[in-house]
C-alpha cells in the first residue's frame, strides 16, 4: 500500500492497477479499468522547475523524459512513445552521462518547466464578483462582510470586475469616478457578446470593425474601455467598498407567494461575455455568490410561484422537471463559452433549499471551477472556505488558470477520457479510443481553473490484442505515459508540467498474481465511485447497486481463492481485503443513494469527488472513524454502531461533515461542567482531543467541511448513525449493548452483504 | 334679464317698409358705388337705416329695441333695461351725457386709470383665477429672459378695469358701439353730402345698384371720384390716429349705454360689429352696404336691433363690384384700392360679455379681443365656443352655407383675472345629478317640472326623476327656486368634485420625468446643459405638495436612469444599454417626491453636462428612451419631458434622414412629398397609444441644429396630449432662456391629468369627430393624459335630424381629470344657442375666427395625405363657397360685378390667403418646418389661430416718440412691404417666432439702445434681448413682455436683414404681398370674386 503512496508522492497520481493487465481481453475481465487519478499540480518541493522550454520529439511532441533511451555519442535520443530517433539541439550538446540536463534524471519523472521567454509578460488574474442580491437583510449583511473581507485580501495586481442581480443584472462600472454608476440588463433575456461590446460602449468615438474577432486590448478594444470594468484591486478599493457597502436587497417587490425573481443564468451569461470581450484568453474566473434559485429568464430552474417545489430526484427520474433540461442546456453553452474563452466559474450557493447547483455543475465542472455548498453565507463554510481561496498559507489553494492537459502513451494504449473538471478539447488522434468515457474523444484537455488538489481520473483502453504481442513483447513490457500540463501559475507565468510514467504490462492467465500485487484498492474505489457517479448521470435506467454488485462479484470471482461452489472457502489477498467494504459502503453513499439528498446536493458531492484525490475520495466513499477513551487513546474504531459506547467520543470524517459524537455519559459529565473543575484534566483533554483533531483537518480542507457537534440520542446523532454499518437495527436478534446503539432501517448490514458477496463469487 | 318679452321681439318686418327707401339713395350716389370694388355686408342689416338715426331715434328705436336687447347680439341687456328708458329723451342729451358720465372720450383717464389697477392685480399671463390653481399668482410665469429685466414682465396694463364695475350697463355697451355712437354725425353726414343728414348717404353709399353693370364696365375708371368722396369719411373711422372724435376705439366703453338714440340707431351697424367681428375696427366701406340696399330693399330698420336672433336678417349686402368686367379688369387689380380693402383693426378695449341675456345666448366677442366673462348660464366663449352663433336647424342648410359646424373646447383657457373662478360643487357621495338616458351632467338648461319631482333633459328630452334630496319647490317662473344659489343650475361652467365612481384608482400625483438627450451633438452644440439648467430652474415652478414627484434620466444609445434616493449620497446612475428592448431598472426611487431629492437633483443637474463632456456617442435613442421614462411612470402616469437634440438613430422607434432621402430619391419626392410628413411607421404610435393608456403625457423638446424627423417624433406628443416645442436650428446664445420658460410655463399653467372628455349634444346633432392633440379609444370619448391652458381641442358636429326652429341647440362638454394637488374633478361645460332656419343668420353669427381656427386645423390635418397644392385649392374653394353662398342667397344682387362679403366674415379671404401663404401650406420650406407647423396647428386655440399665419407687425423704432395715451402695444400694420422701411426697426410675431426686421439704414442710436452694438454688422443674428438703460430699451421690452403675456408664449426672437435668408424668412410673413408662392392680398380677392362669379352663372 505504501508504495502507491510514494508513488504518489513522486508523480501525484495513483491507478487502480499498477501492473497492467496487457491486452484487451485481459483488461476486460478485470472489471476495475485500467485508469489514473492524477493529480497534475500536486506540490512537492523535490519537483525541479526549469528555467527553460521542453525539448520535444519530432513525430508525436512528446517531451524528453528520463525513460527516453539516449545515445550521448550521436547526441541522439529516442522517444520512448513512437520510437522517432531525435538530434539534441545546440545547447544540449555538452550533455554526457555525466552530465545530464534535469529531465532526464531518473527521479525526476515530473519536471516543470518555465520558460518566460515562451510565455510573455505576466497576466495579472482577474475575479469578478458576481453577487445576487434577492436575499433577506440578514444574509445580504453576512455576504457584506464577506465580500469585504475577501477584497481586502485579493493580490494588488489582479483585476476585479463586480457584478450584482435580482431581477436585473447590473454590470458596475468601477472607473467611472463621478458617481456610482452601473449598466442594467435585463433578467429574463440573455446577452450576447456582441450585445455587450455594442451596448457598454465598447466603440464609443470609434467605428466597429466591421470583421474579425474583437475582443480583448489586443483585437481591437481599447484598454480605457476595458478599464472602466476591470480595475486593479488596489485602484478600486475605495469604490468596490462602498458598492459593497451599499448592496442591499434586490428592490423589486416579492409577493408572499412567490419567489423572488433571480436571474442567475442571464447574470453568468453577462458576466461571462463580459470577460469574453475584456480578457479572452487570459487567467480570470467569475465568482458568483448564490442565495436562491434562479427563477427568472435563462437557466431558470423553478418558476417564481412557491406552490411548485423545486425539482427533486424523483423528479428528475420521471422527467416532471420541466425546466431542468433547459437549464442544462443553457449552462451547458455558458461553460461552452468560458472554457473557449479560458475562464472560470466558481460558484458559492448559501441557501437554505436549493440554488441550482444540479443545472450549473456542467459549467462549474468543465471550467474547472470551485464550488461550495451551504446553508447561509454566514455560515463558517462559505466564509472560511472564501477566505481561503485569497489567503495565503501552507494550505492554500494555489489557484491556477488556463489549463491545457495533455496526453502521450505507449501506442497500445488509448484514452477513453477523463472524469473530472476539464472539458475536452476534440483533439482527436490515434491515441484516443472509440469508446468514450467522461470528456473523450480527444487527447487534450482544457482545464480552465485548477488548483493543487485538482484531480482527473483518466481511463484507457488497452488496445493490444491476444498474439499480437510480437512487435512490442520485443522492446519491452513496459507501457509508458507522458501527462503534460500547461498552466498559468498562479503568480501569474506560464508553466509545463511534464510527469512520465511507465508502468510493466503482464498478458495471459499467468500474471494473475503480478495484477493482484499491483491493484491499489483505494484507488480502485475512487475510480469506480466516479464511474458509478458518472454513469449515473450519463446513463438513463442506470442501476449503480447492481452495476456494483455485479462489478464485484466478477472481481472477486476472478481474483478470490475459493473453491467453487463453497462460499466459506472464499478468501481475498491483502491487496483486494478491503475493496468489498469499499464497495458495500460506495453502495450507501450519497453517491449511489441519492435519494436522501437534494439534487443540488448530489450535484455537490459529485463535483468534490470528481476532482479530489485517492485519499479524500476514498473517506467520502468510507467516512473514517475515530474512537477516543479513557481505556485508549485515539485509535480507528469500525464504521459500524457498536462503535459506539456511552464513554467513548468518536470522531468521524465524512469529508463534508465532521462529527464530533459524545457518548451519553461523556456528554452527561459534560453538562455538568466537570471538563472545567479541578482534578479532572484528564476529562478536559479527552473532550478536547477530538476538537483539535478536527480543527486539524477542517484547517487542511476545502471546501471546508462542516463540524457537527453532537451528543448520543440528539438529534444531530443522525449525522454519524447515517454513515454507520447498521449491524445493529431494530429488528436485530442480539439487542445493543448497554449504553449502544440501533439504527433504524432495514438495510443490510455489511455481513449481510459480505454473505451474499461469497455466495455468488463462488459460483 | 328677465324682462325679455318676446313678443316686442317681433317689430314688422323691416323689409317690408325698407325697399323704398334705399332704392332712392342709390341713385343718388351711384359715382361712389363705381369705385368701391368691394363691399362688406355687415351680417345683421347694415347700415341703411342707421343715418336715419338721427332723423327717428324715437321712432324706430322703441319698436325695436326694446325686443332686441335681449337678443344675444352681445348688445348688453343693460342698455335695455336701463338706457332705454333714458333713451327716448332726446338724441341730444345723450352725447352730452355720454361725455360726461364717461371718459369714453377722455380716453386717456380711462387709460391712466387702467394701469393702476393693472399694478393691483399681477396678471401672468392674464393669470389663472385662484380656483384653478394656476401658476402662483405672484410670479409671472414668464420672467423676462434670464438677462433682462425683471420688472412685471407680463403686468402689461390691463384694460380700463375700473370701469366695469362702476357701470356695468353701459360697459356692456362695446367699445364699438361707442364708437359709432359718436361718429354718426361725422359719419353719417359726408362731406359731400353736407346737407342731407337725413340721407343715409354713409350707409347707402353707393349703390353699385345701377351703377355696377353700368360701372362696373365703364366705371371702373370712375371709381376714383367716389372713392374720394368715400375717403374722406374713411379716414376718421379708419385711422385711429386722425379725427378726435373717434377717438381709440378701445376708450369709449361706457358710452353706448348712455345714448339710448344713437345707439339704438346705430345698433344695427355696430351691433353685428361688435357680435362678430368687435376686433375690428370699421373702415370705411361698411357704409356702402346701402348699395346693396338698393337692390335690396328689405333691410333697415332703422331701429331694428342688430342682435335679434331668430329674426331674419336683412339680406343686406353691402356690396361692391370689384370690376364689371370681371375677365378684363383682373389683370389690373389696381382698380381695387389696397387701402380700402378688408384688414383686422386692434381692438384694445377690454368688454364685459354675460354669456346669455335675457335667457338667450349673447353673441360672444372675438376671440383675439380682451373682454371678461360673467358666466350667466351659458360657458364663457373662452372655454367653448361655436364656428356659428346660431345652429341651423337642418343639415341641408348648413351644407349649403359652406361653413362648418365646430366646437373649439379649451378646457382650461386662462380667464381674465377679472373674471369669477369657476365654481366648485360637491354632491359628496351621491356625485352629480346626470340625466339617466344620456348622462348628460345637470345643467342650467335642464327643466325641472311637476314641481321639481321631474327634470327633463335638455339634450336627450328624458324625464329623470329628481333625486329626493335635489327636490326644490319651482318659482312662478317656472325655474327652481333655488336656481340662482346653485351654481349647476345658473353658470355655464361648473366643476363636480368626482365621487368614488369616477375614480377607477387613486388620483395620480403630478409626476414630472424629465429625459435629456446627452450624445455627442448635443452636448457640443449645448443643448444638454440648456436642458438642464432650465429644468435646475424649473423645478421651484412645480407644484407645490408632497404629490409632486419627478424623475430624470438621460440619454444617448443607451438609457442612464438617476436614482436620487441617497439622502446624504451621490445619485446612482443606472444605464440601461439595451434600446431594443427597453425596461426600467428600479420600480421605485427612480421618481420621488421633489421635497427629498431636491438638493441631489440639482447637484446631478450641474454636473451632467461635465459628466458627458468627452461623450463620443453621436446616436441618440429618443425612443427606447421615452419608452424607458415611460415604464418607469407607468404606475402613476404623469408627465414625460423629452430634451432631444438629434435625429434618433437607435433603439425601438429608431429614425432615418428621410429628408435627405427624399431629396436624394427624385421619384419620392415628387410623386408624394407628403408621404415624409407622415410617420414612417406605427412604431412610435403604437408606443404613444400605450403611453396614452397609462396617463403619460410626452413633451418634447427639439433643440436642434439638423433634421429631425418632426413628423414622426410629434405622432408621441400629439397622441398623449403634450406638444412638441422646436428651436431650430438651436443656438446656446439665444435659445435657452425660451427653453427655460417654455419650460417653465408648460410645468405651470393650469393643467390636469388623466383626463377624459366627452362632448354631448342636443338630439339632432352627433358628434362626428375630435380633432387635437389626445388619444381617442372609444368613439364618444377622448383621453387626455394630459391637458393644459393652451391645449384646445376641435369637436366637429353633423345632423341626424332636424333641430326645431325655435328651440335651443345644447353643448355639453364634460372633462373629467385629476388637478396637481391629486383631486379628481369634473369640468362641465353649457353651451346653449338658438337653432334657425335662416341662412342670412348663419352668415350674420358666424364666428370668423372660430370657423378660421377649424379650416387651418383641417388644412393641417390633410397635409400628411394630400398635397400642397390640392390642400391650397381646398382652402381656398372653402373661402369660395362660404362666399358664393351668401352672394347667392343671401346677397342677390343683380350684378354679379360685385365682390360681396358678409361682415361677420368679411376678412374670411384674408386670412384664407394667409393660411395658403403660411409655412404649412407654402411650397418651399424644410420638411421639419412644415410638421412643426402641423403639429402646433393640431392644438392651437382660436385667439393664436389667426396670428399663427396672420402675424402682427408693429414697428418698435419709434417707441418713444408715440403718445402717452398709446396703449402698450402700437397698432400693428398691414402685412405689406410697403409698411417696413428700410431706416425702422420692426417686430413681428406670430406668437411663437418674434422675427425683428433691422433695415439697413437704421440709425445707429436706435441699434446703441435697442442691442447695444453701434452697427447693423456688429448685430448678431442670435439675439439675446437685453434691457438696456434708456427709453427705448425699456419700452421693447415692455412691448415684447406685454406680447408673451398675451400669446402665452415666450417668442423666439431672431434678427431678420435685408439680404440674407432671415430677411427672406420675414418677407414671406408679409401675406399681402406678391410673392412666388402666392398672389397679393388684392390678386388673390380677384380671384375670389371671379370664381364666385363663375359658379354664379
Amino acid at each position: 500500500m505504501s508504495e502507491f503512496l510514494d508513488l504518489e508522492v513522486q508523480d501525484g497520481i495513483r491507478m487502480p492497477w499498477n501492473v497492467i493487465p496487457g491486452t484487451k481481453q485481459d483488461a476486460t475481465n478485470c472489471v476495475v479499468p485500467v485508469s489514473a487519478i492524477y493529480t497534475p499540480l500536486k506540490p512537492n518541493p523535490a519537483f525541479p522547475v526549469l528555467p527553460y522550454g521542453p525539448l520535444r520529439c519530432r513525430m508525436c511532441r512528446s517531451i524528453l523524459n528520463p525513460f527516453c533511451v539516449v545515445d550521448y555519442v550521436a547526441k541522439i535520443w529516442v522517444c520512448p512513445f513512437c520510437f522517432q530517433r531525435n538530434h539534441f539541439p545546440q545547447h544540449y550538446s555538452s550533455i554526457s552521462e555525466s552530465n545530464l540536463p534535469a529531465e532526464l534524471f531518473p527521479q525526476y519523472t515530473t519536471v516543470e518547466f518555465m520558460s518566460t521567454a515562451e510565455t510573455g509578460p505576466v497576466a495579472p488574474p482577474v475575479f469578478l464578483f458576481v453577487v445576487d442580491t434577492c436575499m433577506i437583510e440578514e444574509e445580504i449583511g453576512y455576504l457584506k462582510s464577506a465580500l469585504a473581507q475577501a477584497i481586502e485580501l485579493l493580490p494588488d495586481q489582479s483585476l476585479v470586475g463586480f457584478i450584482t442581480f435580482g431581477t436585473y443584472v447590473q454590470v458596475h462600472e468601477l472607473g467611472f469616478g463621478l458617481l456610482p454608476k452601473s449598466y442594467v440588463f435585463k433578467g429574463t433575456k440573455e446577452v450576447t457578446k456582441d450585445q455587450i461590446l455594442e451596448q457598454m460602449c465598447f466603440f464609443a468615438g470609434k467605428t466597429k470593425p466591421t470583421t474579425g474577432v474583437i475582443a480583448g486590448s489586443r483585437d481591437g478594444l481599447s484598454t480605457e474601455s476595458i478599464s472602466r470594468f476591470l480595475l486593479p484591486a488596489s485602484d478600486c478599493e475605495f469604490v468596490l467598498n462602498s458598492i459593497i457597502e451599499e448592496l442591499q436587497k434586490d428592490p423589486w417587490p416579492v409577493s408572499a407567494d412567490q419567489r423572488a425573481s433571480r436571474c442567475t443564468g442571464t447574470a453568468l451569461s453577462v458576466a461571462a461575455s463580459l470577460l469574453g470581450v475584456c480578457v479572452p484568453g487570459s487567467g480570470a474566473r467569475i465568482m458568483a455568490f448564490i442565495g436562491g434559485p434562479s427563477t427568472e429568464g435563462p437557466g431558470s430552474i423553478v418558476s417564481k410561484s412557491l406552490s411548485e417545489p423545486i425539482r427533486s430526484h424523483k423528479d428528475l427520474d420521471k422527467g416532471s422537471a420541466p425546466l431542468y433540461n433547459k437549464a442544462v442546456k443553457f449552462y451547458e453553452e455558458i461553460s461552452k463559452q468560458l472554457v473557449h474563452q479560458g475562464h472560470v466559474l466558481d460558484l458559492f450557493a448559501c441557501a437554505l433549499d436549493q440554488v441550482g447547483v444540479a443545472e450549473m455543475k456542467v459549467a462549474v465542472e468543465r471550467t474547472g471551477g470551485i464550488v461550495v455548498l451551504a446553508e447561509s453565507f454566514g455560515h463558517s463554510v462559505f466564509k472560511e472556505s472564501l477566505q481561503r481561496i485569497f489567503q495565503s498559507s501552507d494550505n492554500d489553494l494555489g489557484l491556477s488558470f488556463n489549463g491545457i492537459f495533455e496526453i502521450n502513451c505507449s501506442k497500445d494504449v488509448k484514452i477513453q477520457g477523463v472524469i473530472g473538471p476539464c472539458t475536452s478539447l476534440e483533439k482527436k488522434s490515434p491515441l484516443s479510443s472509440d469508446t468514450v468515457v467522461g470528456q473523450g474523444g480527444t487527447t487534450a484537455w482544457k482545464m480552465c481553473g485548477l488548483d493543487r488538489k485538482t484531480s482527473i481520473c483518466l481511463v484507457f483502453d488497452i488496445a493490444k490484442k491476444d498474439g499480437s504481442d510480437a512487435i512490442s513483447q520485443s522492446t519491452s513490457n513496459q507501457f509508458y505515459f507522458q501527462f503534460l500540463t500547461y498552466y498559468q501559475h498562479h503568480e501569474g507565468q506560464m508553466r509545463l508540467r511534464a510527469t512520465t510514467l511507465s508502468r510493466r504490462w503482464v498478458a495471459g492467465s499467468g500474471g494473475v498474481q503480478d495484477l493482484i500485487d499491483g491493484f491499489d484498492q483505494e484507488a480502485a474505489a475512487a475510480v469506480m465511485a466516479r464511474l458509478v457517479s458518472f454513469k449515473m448521470e450519463a446513463e438513463a435506467d442506470f442501476d449503480p447497486v447492481r452495476w456494483l454488485d455485479r462489478a464485484l462479484i466478477s472481481l472477486c470471482s476472478k481474483f478470490g481463492d475459493y473453491q467453487k461452489e463453497t462460499p466459506s472457502s472464499f478468501s481475498l489477498s491483502p491487496r483486494l481485503s478491503i475493496f468489498p467494504q469499499f464497495m458495500f459502503n460506495l453502495r450507501r453513499s450519497q453517491f449511489v443513494q441519492v435519494f436522501n439528498n437534494s439534487p443540488d446536493e448530489t450535484a455537490y458531492f459529485r463535483m468534490m469527488l470528481n476532482r479530489e484525490n485517492v485519499a479524500n475520495a476514498v473517506v467520502m466513499i468510507q467516512p473514517s472513524l475515530i474512537s477516543y477513551s479513557f481505556q485508549s487513546g485515539p485509535e480507528p474504531a469500525l464504521l459500524d454502531v457498536t462503535a459506539i459506547a456511552a464513554d467513548r467520543i468518536l470522531l468521524l470524517d465524512s469529508y463534508f461533515t465532521i462529527v464530533v459524537f459524545h457518548g451519553i455519559t461523556i456528554a452527561q459529565w459534560r453538562k455538568a461542567g466537570y471538563q472545567d473543575q479541578q482534578g479532572h484534566e484528564a476529562f478536559t483533554q479527552l473532550l478536547q482531543a477530538p476538537q483539535e483533531e478536527a480543527d486539524l483537518i477542517i484547517k487542511e480542507r476545502f471546501p471546508v467541511p462542516r463540524l457537527v457537534v453532537c451528543d448520543q440520542y440528539g438529534s444531530q446523532a443522525r449525522f454519524l448513525l447515517a454513515k454507520l454499518n447498521p449491524s445493529v437495527t431494530y429488528n436485530s436478534d442480539n439487542p445493543a449493548p448497554p449504553g449502544g446503539d440501533v439504527i433504524f432501517t432495514d438495510d443490510v448490514s455489511f455481513q449481510v452483504f459480505m454473505d451474499h458477496l461469497q455466495r455468488l463469487a463462488v459460483q | 334679464m328677465s324682462s325679455s318679452p318676446p313678443q316686442q321681439s317681433r317689430p314688422p318686418p323691416p323689409f317690408a317698409a325698407a325697399p323704398p327707401q334705399n332704392p332712392t339713395p342709390a341713385p343718388a350716389f351711384p359715382p361712389s358705388s363705381a369705385f368701391s370694388n368691394l363691399q362688406i355686408s355687415r351680417g345683421p342689416a347694415p347700415p341703411p337705416g342707421a343715418p336715419r338715426s338721427g332723423l327717428t331715434p324715437q321712432a324706430a328705436p322703441p319698436a325695436g329695441f326694446p325686443s332686441r336687447p335681449s337678443s344675444g347680439m352681445g348688445i348688453a341687456a343693460p342698455p335695455a333695461v336701463r338706457p332705454f328708458p333714458g333713451s327716448p329723451p332726446a338724441p341730444v342729451p345723450p352725447f352730452p351725457r355720454a361725455q360726461a358720465a364717461s371718459p369714453p372720450f377722455g380716453v386717456p383717464p380711462a387709460v391712466a386709470a387702467a394701469p393702476a389697477v393693472a399694478m393691483q392685480q399681477p396678471r401672468p399671463f392674464g393669470g389663472p383665477p385662484p380656483g384653478i390653481g394656476g401658476p402662483p399668482g405672484a410670479a409671472p410665469p414668464f420672467g423676462g429672459p434670464p438677462g433682462s429685466a425683471a420688472a412685471a414682465p407680463f403686468g402689461g396694463a390691463p384694460a380700463p378695469m375700473s370701469q366695469p364695475q362702476q357701470q356695468p350697463p353701459q360697459f356692456g355697451a362695446p367699445p364699438p358701439v361707442a364708437m359709432m355712437s359718436q361718429p354718426p354725425p361725422q359719419f353719417g353726414v359726408p362731406p359731400g353730402v353736407g346737407a342731407q343728414p337725413a340721407a343715409p348717404p354713409q350707409f347707402g353709399r353707393p349703390a353699385l345698384s345701377g351703377p355696377p353693370a353700368a360701372a362696373g364696365i365703364g366705371s371702373s375708371q370712375a371709381m376714383p371720384p367716389s372713392f374720394g368722396s368715400q375717403q374722406q369719411q374713411a379716414p376718421p373711422t379708419f385711422g385711429g390716429p386722425a379725427p378726435p372724435q373717434f377717438g381709440r376705439p378701445g376708450a369709449q366703453p361706457p358710452f353706448g349705454a348712455a345714448q339710448a338714440a344713437p345707439m339704438s340707431q346705430q345698433a344695427p351697424f355696430m351691433g353685428p360689429l361688435r357680435g362678430n367681428a368687435p376686433a375690428f375696427g370699421n373702415a370705411p366701406w361698411q357704409t356702402q352696404g346701402a348699395g346693396s340696399g338698393a337692390m335690396q330693399p328689405p333691410m333697415r330698420m332703422p331701429g331694428m336691433p342688430p342682435n335679434t336672433l331668430g329674426q331674419g336678417m336683412p339680406p343686406t349686402t353691402p356690396t361692391m363690384p370689384y370690376s364689371p368686367h370681371a375677365g378684363t379688369q383682373v389683370s389690373t387689380p389696381s382698380k381695387i384700392d389696397p387701402n380700402q380693402i378688408p384688414r383686422p383693426m386692434a381692438e384694445t378695449s377690454v368688454i364685459i360679455f354675460e354669456t346669455r341675456q335675457g335667457g338667450q345666448a349673447a353673441i360672444p366677442p372675438a376671440a383675439s379681443s380682451e373682454f371678461i366673462v360673467k358666466d350667466t348660464g351659458n360657458c364663457s366663449p373662452r372655454l367653448m365656443r361655436c364656428s356659428v352663433n346660431q345652429i341651423p336647424c337642418t343639415a341641408d342648410l348648413l351644407t349649403t352655407s359652406g361653413m362648418p359646424l365646430s366646437l373649439m373646447v379649451q378646457p382650461f383657457s386662462l380667464p381674465h383675472p377679472s373674471e369669477e373662478p369657476i365654481q366648485l360643487v360637491d354632491f359628496g357621495d351621491m356625485g352629480p345629478i346626470r340625466c339617466s338616458r344620456c348622462k348628460a351632467y345637470i345643467n342650467p338648461f335642464m327643466r325641472f317640472v311637476d314641481q321639481g319631482r321631474h327634470f327633463i333633459c335638455n339634450l336627450c328630452g328624458h324625464s329623470n326623476d329628481t333625486p329626493r334630496e335635489y327636490i326644490c319647490n319651482l318659482g312662478p317662473d317656472g325655474r327652481r327656486r333655488d336656481a340662482d344659489d346653485r351654481p349647476e343650475l345658473c353658470r355655464g361652467t361648473v366643476e363636480f368634485v368626482a365621487s368614488k365612481e369616477f375614480l377607477v384608482r387613486d388620483p395620480m400625483p403630478a409626476v414630472y420625468f424629465f429625459l435629456i438627450d446627452v450624445s455627442m451633438n448635443a452636448v457640443q452644440t449645448g443643448a444638454t446643459a440648456a436642458a438642464c439648467s432650465a429644468i435646475s430652474q424649473a423645478i421651484s415652478d412645480l407644484p407645490e405638495g408632497p404629490r409632486t414627484m419627478v424623475g430624470i434620466a438621460t440619454y444617448d444609445s443607451a438609457i442612464h436612469f438617476y436614482s436620487l434616493k441617497r439622502a446624504q449620497q451621490q445619485p446612482l446612475m443606472l444605464i440601461v444599454p439595451d434600446v431594443q428592448d427597453v425596461y426600467t431598472p428600479l420600480q421605485k426611487d427612480l421618481i420621488l417626491p421633489v421635497s427629498e431629492c431636491r438638493e441631489n437633483l440639482e447637484q446631478l443637474l450641474e454636473s451632467i453636462p461635465t459628466m458627458f463632456e468627452n461623450n463620443r456617442v453621436a446616436d441618440s435613442a429618443f425612443g427606447a428612451a421615452t419608452k424607458a421614462g415611460f415604464l418607469a411612470m407607468k404606475s402613476t402616469g404623469g408627465k414625460l419631458l423629452v430634451f432631444q437634440s438629434v435625429l434618433p438613430s437607435l433603439g425601438v422607434g429608431s429614425l432615418s434622414a428621410r429628408e435627405a432621402e427624399g431629396r436624394a430619391n427624385i421619384s419620392t419626392s415628387d410623386k408624394e412629398p407628403h408621404k415624409l410628413l407622415q410617420p414612417v411607421d406605427k412604431t412610435l404610435k403604437t408606443m404613444a397609444l400605450e403611453f396614452a393608456e397609462y396617463q403619460v403625457c410626452v413633451d418634447v423638446f427639439l433643440t436642434t441644429q439638423s433634421y429631425v424627423d418632426i413628423a414622426s417624433i410629434s405622432v408621441v406628443p400629439n397622441t398623449t396630449g403634450g406638444r412638441v416645442y422646436y428651436y431650430y436650428p438651436f443656438s446656446a446664445r439665444s435659445d435657452p432662456a425660451k427653453l427655460f420658460n417654455d419650460l417653465r410655463w408648460n410645468i405651470s399653467r393650469p393643467q390636469g391629468f388623466e383626463a377624459v372628455m366627452r362632448v354631448r349634444c342636443s338630439q339632432g346633432l352627433q358628434v362626428q369627430d375630435y380633432f387635437g392633440n389626445f388619444c381617442k379609444r372609444v368613439p364618444t370619448d377622448i383621453d387626455l393624459p394630459s391637458i393644459d391652458s393652451d391645449k384646445t381641442i376641435m369637436v366637429t358636429f353633423k345632423h341626424d335630424d332636424k333641430l326645431q326652429e325655435n328651440s335651443e341647440c345644447g353643448f355639453q362638454c364634460a372633462l373629467l381629470y385629476t388637478n396637481v394637488y391629486g383631486q379628481r374633478r369634473i369640468r362641465v361645460m353649457n353651451l346653449s344657442l338658438p337653432c334657425t332656419n335662416m341662412l342670412s343668420n348663419l352668415f350674420r353669427y358666424a364666428d370668423l375666427e372660430t370657423q378660421f381656427a377649424c379650416f387651418l386645423k383641417q388644412a393641417g390635418n390633410g397635409i400628411p395625405t394630400s398635397t400642397l397644392l390640392h390642400i391650397r385649392e381646398e382652402v381656398t374653394n372653402t373661402c369660395i363657397n362660404i362666399l358664393q353662398s351668401y352672394r347667392k342667397y343671401c346677397a342677390s344682387v343683380t350684378s354679379s360685378g360685385q365682390l360681396i362679403l358678409p361682415e361677420a366674415l368679411k376678412l374670411l379671404p384674408l386670412y384664407t390667403l394667409a393660411l395658403i401663404k403660411s409655412v404649412g401650406l407654402r411650397n418651399e420650406g424644410r420638411l421639419d418646418d412644415r410638421s412643426y407647423w402641423i403639429s402646433l396647428v393640431s392644438s392651437i386655440s382660436v385667439s393664436l389661430a389667426v396670428p399663427m399665419v396672420f402675424p402682427r407687425l408693429i414697428p418698435i423704432h419709434d417707441l418713444t416718440s408715440r403718445g402717452d395715451d398709446d396703449s402698450l402695444i402700437p397698432s400693428p400694420l398691414m402685412l405689406n412691404s410697403e409698411n417696413t422701411h428700410e431706416d425702422g426697426v420692426y417686430l413681428l410675431e406670430n406668437g411663437e417666432d418674434g422675427l425683428i426686421y433691422v433695415g439697413n439704414v437704421v440709425d445707429p442710436t436706435i441699434l446703441q439702445q435697442m442691442f447695444g452694438v453701434s452697427s447693423l454688422a456688429a448685430l448678431p443674428s442670435q439675439v439675446v434681448l437685453e434691457q438696456f438703460d434708456n427709453e427705448l430699451s425699456r419700452k421693447v421690452n415692455e412691448v415684447i413682455n406685454e406680447i408673451r403675456r398675451q400669446r402665452c408664449s415666450y417668442l423666439r426672437l431672431r434678427i431678420c436683414r435685408r439680404g440674407e435668408p432671415s430677411g427672406d424668412i420675414f418677407r414671406s410673413y408679409l401675406v399681402e404681398d406678391k410673392a412666388p408662392g402666392g398672389p397679393s392680398y388684392v390678386e388673390f380677392l380677384v380671384h375670389v370674386h371671379r370664381q364666385i362669379q363663375s359658379k354664379l352663372t
